[in-house]
């Protein structure tokens, strides 16, 4: 009874320890899924334009780009028309995944390692190492499990927060131009990115 | 009319006979125009030395290397070499130092400072290397900055011609050929002229009831013939060997080197008209041709003289050829258009036939 007991406590106290080792290796499997396919992709045959298309869609697997999207423009966003924030959230997501891709291929041939996770809140900073030959560039991914899968709610590039990145250059823009001109902005941007090869 | 064809047939006739002339005329103006134009066709900035010192040794540097070498032979080096090619050695204009950290800042969208080490005694070079770097700089800033906003995009149009960019070739072929028609025709009108007075085929001309004009334009139109035959068979051998552009108006190219050859023509008469002997043909002829070819933009475009010399090449014939030939062929300019460079040329022509017919003195002894 009394080893039953003393097994019960046990368990009870490693139970959120062992439940925190599981949910952190989910968050890094995803991570380490979606960069192991990315590989995959830049070192496989095709054209260009179809191994950019292949990483688009690896990209918006794992980031939350709406998330970010939220989280860069704050209150502002809530005060708009919900047509303009679906149209703000569309353009963020090519951006975002224009520049997250742009980061990683900057790079011709990484190599990944990963790091320790760390719990934060509910959510899991998966730590990543791009390993070149004669460096190495930290990249870490701030997880949350959505209602399916572990997907990126920021990315940090070396200790700098992409989404807070955009968050300072929305509120600098903000501060002599209106929503609607900024969200003009990023139309541009958007359309000549279209046009030009990545 | 008829007396100065058949003068012109007989010197025809007379130069065939002289093989060594020939040669001359035909050959080595080919042989030295492919050497020239081959040894030159490295002088454009896509030869220029630029070391680089890769401190970073990441991929943004890379990034800029890589796109540095569309226009530079870029070398990657250690910083004392750099300063060592630049400083000591004078063979690069510019170093680029690329700091550590570079792909870093980048990736955080921090700025960086590149190091530009200059020789300032090659200036335009230098120039080249600087907007070498701000197009380098534009392309890393795209890929740092996902908000970047080119406001003032570049977009070249050539408002002169259908190309961006034109090769050496296009500068050296012409230059070369004016110059070597030019040699070919001041010595051929000179040493004709005074061969003859020495051998007394002149003095028996003047007995004859020919007139003193179709004398001298007998032996003119000859030499312009060939001069123009020249002419066009070194164009269309540039045309062939190096992808020179014969422009869209064959007419116009026609008209400017029949312009081209007439002004050599009477200029070759003027300066012959100052040579008393055939000994002060040689320093004469060289020294006028140096002169004119040089100033005339047969060697390098004008627009690499300083200005005041620019403007002092408007005088010689020879800026007036190059510019009535670059219209043609480079800025596909049509008949039309090159009528008043035209103008200048046959009245330079002429001016010089009036003041060289003048001055020469076909009886003198």
């Amino acid at each position: 009874m009394w080893l039953c007991r003393t097994a019960l406590a046990v368990g009870l106290a490693l139970a959120p320890t062992m439940l925190r080792a599981a949910t952190s290796d989910e968050a890094v499997g995803a991570v380490k899924k979606t960069l192991g396919a990315v590989l995959s992709v830049v070192n496989a045959d095709g054209t260009r334009n179809e191994k950019l298309r292949s990483l688009r869609t690896l990209a918006r697997k794992i980031l939350d780009t709406h998330a970010m999207g939220r989280s860069a423009m704050g209150a502002v966003l809530e005060a708009q028309p919900p047509e303009q924030q679906q149209e703000y959230l569309e353009l963020f997501d090519q951006l975002m995944v224009r520049t997250y891709l742009q980061k990683l291929l900057l790079f011709r041939r990484p190599r990944f390692a990963y790091g320790t996770p760390l719990q934060k809140g509910a959510g899991v900073i998966v730590r990543t190492k791009i390993i070149t030959s004669n460096d190495e560039y930290l990249v870490a991914y701030e997880m949350r499990k959505d209602e399916r899968d572990w997907r990126a709610t920021d990315v940090i590039v070396e200790g700098i927060s992409l989404t807070r990145n955009y968050r300072e250059q929305f509120a600098s823009l903000l501060r002599d131009r209106s929503f609607e001109e900024l969200l003009d902005l990023m139309r541009r941007k958007t359309r000549r990115l279209r046009e030009e090869p990545m | 009319m008829k007396a100065l064809l058949t003068i012109m047939s007989k010197d025809l006739r007379v130069i065939g006979r002289d093989r060594a002339a020939l040669l001359f005329l035909v050959l080595v103006p080919f042989v030295v125009v492919t050497v020239l134009v081959q040894s030159l066709a490295g002088s454009d900035t896509g030869s220029l030395l630029l070391p680089v010192v890769n401190e970073d040794q990441g991929p943004v540097a890379e990034v800029l290397i890589e796109t540095l070498s569309e226009y530079a032979k870029v070398v990657e080096v250690d910083r004392a070499k750099a300063e060592d090619l630049v400083a000591e050695r004078k063979v690069a204009p510019a170093a680029i130092v690329v700091p550590a950290h570079t792909t870093k800042r980048y990736l955080t969208n921090r700025p960086s400072t590149l190091l530009l080490l200059t020789d300032p005694a090659k200036g335009a070079a230098v120039r080249a290397v600087q907007a070498y770097m701000l197009l380098a700089d534009r392309k890393a800033a795209e890929i740092a900055d996902p908000l970047f906003e080119r406001l003032i995009v570049m977009k070249e149009v050539n408002l002169t011609g259908s190309r961006t960019s034109i090769p050496p070739a296009e500068q050296n072929v012409p230059g070369f050929s004016v110059m070597f028609v030019t040699m070919g025709v001041l010595f051929g009108v000179a040493f004709g002229l005074h061969q003859e007075r020495e051998w007394g085929a002149i003095t028996r001309l003047r007995l004859a009831p020919i007139p003193r004009v179709s004398i001298l334009s007998g032996k003119l139109l000859a030499r312009y013939l060939i001069g123009l035959v020249q002419l066009v068979l070194l164009f269309i051998y540039g045309h062939f060997a190096f992808g020179l552009s014969l422009g869209t108006a064959p007419l116009a190219l026609g008209l400017v080197m029949a312009g081209v050859v007439f002004c050599i023509t009477g200029f070759s008469l003027l300066v012959s008209s100052f040579a008393r002997t055939r000994e002060q043909v040689v320093p004469l002829g060289l020294t006028v041709i140096m002169i004119v070819c040089a100033l005339g933009g047969c060697w390098w475009p004008l627009y690499h003289m300083p200005p005041w010399l620019q403007q002092v090449a408007q005088l010689s014939f020879t800026t007036w050829a190059m510019e009535g030939i670059h219209d043609v062929i480079l800025r596909d300019r049509g008949t039309l258009s090159i009528l008043p460079g035209l103008g200048v040329l046959l009245a330079y022509g002429t001016v010089c036939l009036a003041i060289g017919a003048r001055l020469y003195r076909l009886d003198a002894t």
